[in-house]
């Protein structure tokens, strides 16, 4: 087989000519003079692309490339398969219809088990320390003190210390309930990883007639904070956001993430399975705390009338299956044994 | 080869003749285009495929992704009937980015758990930024050959950090009049300390150059402003609406700031890049020249984000051969006859310094 000999560690070439009469031993001759270039079985041919000559790179440094890639010279088992994935027209057009399909794989379900499975791990202080980071971002940002009166302050304060006692630990994480006014969320509670459960002023009012439906929003928040729902969907978020770094090849995109981990946090969104499982975490607990187990259904529907018409504000952007809560909530109370 | 035969070869209408210098009367030196031989249908099953298997393996497999799209394109680009060679190994590139994630993602958490170290950190960082940098661009040149001989890249940290520490706080100082100076200083530094075969390249840009080109581009950016502005005011209408008028004012915006950086951008390189080279030699072996038109430089920039985002991103490897291949026709390569018979020595002190590169040294940590 005629090519060229590239010299080791040099620009100096010669056209040359490869003997492998005794394979794998192979023995590369001056085209010319026929005086042995090189000799040996300790080579490596380099990887196969589509329209690269065929290279040999030899034990000592030096090189053989030919135009015509001979058979007996196999790449790597690897290559081999990437070659020919790459260069087939049927494993090209399966990879075009799969990718999206992957794409929407990864963020349903893939990445969201991933997460699941490390924030068990993540240790307490973390969470604590989110907590209080997101808290004061909150603090500057979209909350400010609440304008309720003290009295009314104190009896939700109240109403939320005796039923700590009745609800699973996780952890050591106690949850401590704040009160703040903000116009950006309107009626709604927010469950920080930490087990801050900050409710608007606006929610307190909504439901201040109605003990039992504040002990299930609060049940709810306090579910979210049971199953770690928060540290997930910033894993979820901070995971996301490092395969497409690597994949975008977006280095800014990785150090953004992790500056703004806080941020993140605040905009994550419950998915759907959360906000089913928060709800069934609440009616659950709400029958051993002693409150009437409708309470979660009526805060609910009182949350959509106080929203409606203007669905994209308030709670229901982040909540948008209420419908599909509510009938969770009637299935529940529909299967409760009758007294 | 004669001078006859690459004067025919490159078509240059300018024959290059040895100049009446002393040094020059007794070399001869030969005139070649670059040029660049991929496809886009073959790059669109490497890169899809490449892509599907990154996905697939959570980010793992994009290391060897990486490898074989370099291996392609600089196995593609030839001077002389020589291509290059992309040399590197999946696995080091690999083991950069699992150490790149880890310390970062060690640095956000401890930032959380212990506040006050957030300002070590940041400091780490800050002065980490330099090195990383040029560790980079040494471990990219180091893993490209051209004729069986490697680049290498010899910049220390003492000169990285004045120019990517220091710099930026000049600018700020001077309220970017010495950007341009800043620049040039830059691009010297990256160019001059880029080494061939033992032998560093000159790289002498001028100042001037650089402030009449930013002058332009500022100028530039000014009018592409304007008509940005003129566009939202005209688009008024449009953009009141209650229902359309949020999600056309946000694509606009991402549309108008996309094509603003494309445009911008491509003066400015473009400009840049025509005056670097021909300021950039390897001392008596190669000399360099870039005729890239500013004008289809743009339009092919702009033309490719269109496509792009028209196609949702599966045009990109036909807009990035057709970049690759408009580059290489632009760019001419002088080398000397001189060239093959002095290769091998200084080669093989190139060769044996590249191989007591410590392990650490030999690692990829960017993310790209």
């Amino acid at each position: 087989m005629h090519g060229t000999f590239q010299y080791p560690g040099s620009s100096q070439q010669c056209d040359a000519c490869l003997h492998a009469d005794r394979f794998p031993y192979i023995e590369i001759r001056h085209s010319s003079t026929t005086e042995i270039l090189w000799q040996g079985s300790d080579y490596q041919r380099g990887e196969e692309l589509p329209g690269l000559p065929f290279t040999l790179d030899l034990g000592n440094g030096a090189t053989f490339i030919s135009q015509q890639p001979p058979d007996m010279f196999q790449q790597r088992s690897w290559g081999r398969v990437a070659t020919w994935l790459e260069s087939n027209r049927l494993s090209i057009f399966s990879s075009l219809l799969l990718l999206p399909f992957v794409c929407w794989f990864w963020l349903e379900h893939g990445i969201p088990q991933f997460s699941r499975a490390v924030v068990p791990f993540i240790p307490t202080d973390v969470s604590r320390a989110l907590d209080q980071s997101a808290l004061k971002v909150l603090d500057e940002t979209a909350l400010s003190p609440s304008r309720l009166e003290a009295s009314a302050q104190q009896v939700l304060l109240q109403q939320w210390q005796p039923l700590l006692q009745l609800l699973p630990a996780h952890d050591d994480i106690r949850p401590a309930i704040v009160i703040r006014q903000s116009d950006q969320f309107g009626a709604n509670a927010l469950a920080l990883p930490g087990g801050t459960i900050v409710v608007t002023d606006a929610l307190a009012s909504l439901l201040s007639d109605c003990n039992d439906c504040m002990t299930a929003v609060l049940l709810h928040e306090y579910g979210h904070i049971y199953h770690q729902h928060s540290l997930i969907g910033l894993t979820e978020s901070a995971t996301t956001a490092v395969v497409m770094a690597v994949l975008l090849n977006d280095l800014q995109g990785l150090t953004d993430l992790l500056t703004t981990g806080t941020v993140s946090l605040l905009h994550a969104n419950y998915s759907r399975t959360m906000e089913l499982q928060a709800d069934q975490f609440a009616l659950t607990y709400l029958a051993a705390v002693g409150a009437d187990p409708h309470a979660l259904e009526r805060s609910l529907l009182r949350l959509q009338q106080d929203s409606h018409p203007q669905i994209p504000a308030g709670l229901l952007a982040s909540h948008p299956e209420l419908a599909e809560r509510i009938e969770q909530a009637r299935a529940h109370i529909s299967a409760l044994p009758v007294d | 080869m004669t001078i006859v035969d690459i004067q025919q070869s490159s078509g240059s209408p300018d024959p290059v003749s040895p100049t009446p210098s002393a040094e020059n009367s007794i070399r001869r030196w030969h005139e070649h285009k670059v040029s660049f031989s991929g496809k886009s249908d073959e790059f669109f099953g490497i890169w899809i495929v490449n892509l599907l298997l990154s996905l697939l393996t959570l980010g793992v497999y994009s290391a060897w992704a990486k490898v074989r799209t370099q291996q392609y394109f600089h196995g593609h680009t030839k001077i002389d009937g020589h291509h290059f060679r992309y040399l590197a190994q999946p696995k080091d590139i690999l083991r950069g980015r699992i150490i790149a994630v880890t310390v970062l993602a060690s640095l956000s958490l401890m930032n959380h758990f212990v506040p006050i170290m957030t300002f070590f950190s940041w400091t780490i960082l800050f002065f980490a930024y330099p090195w990383l940098l040029l560790q980079g661009l040494r471990f990219n040149l180091r893993n490209i050959s051209y004729r069986n001989i490697r680049f290498d890249f010899h910049g220390t940290y003492q000169d990285g950090a004045k120019y990517f520490l220091l710099a930026p706080l000049v600018t700020i100082l001077t309220a970017g009049l010495a950007l341009p100076w800043i620049l040039c200083r830059i691009d010297r530094f990256i160019y001059s300390n880029i080494s061939y075969a033992g032998r560093r390249f000159i790289c002498e840009p001028k100042y001037s150059f650089y402030y009449k080109t930013g002058l332009f581009t500022f100028l530039a950016a000014i009018g592409f402003a304007i008509a940005g502005f003129a566009f939202f005011y005209l688009s008024a209408g449009v953009f009141n609406d209650p229902y359309t008028g949020p999600a056309f004012i946000f694509l606009s915006a991402l549309l108008i700031l996309g094509l603003f950086k494309a445009v911008i951008q491509s003066i400015y390189h473009g400009i840049i890049r025509n005056h670097l080279y021909s300021q950039t030699q390897l001392p008596e072996l190669a000399k360099f020249n870039s005729f890239l038109s500013t004008e289809s430089y743009m339009t092919m920039r702009v033309k490719n984000i269109l496509l792009i985002i028209f196609t949702c991103g599966l045009a990109y490897p036909y807009t990035r051969i057709r970049m690759v291949k408009l580059l290489a026709a632009s760019t001419l390569v002088t080398f000397s006859d001189q060239l093959n018979g002095q290769f091998e020595q200084l080669a093989e002190q190139s060769s044996a310094a590249a191989q007591e590169l410590a392990d650490l040294y030999n690692m990829d940590f960017s993310l790209s």
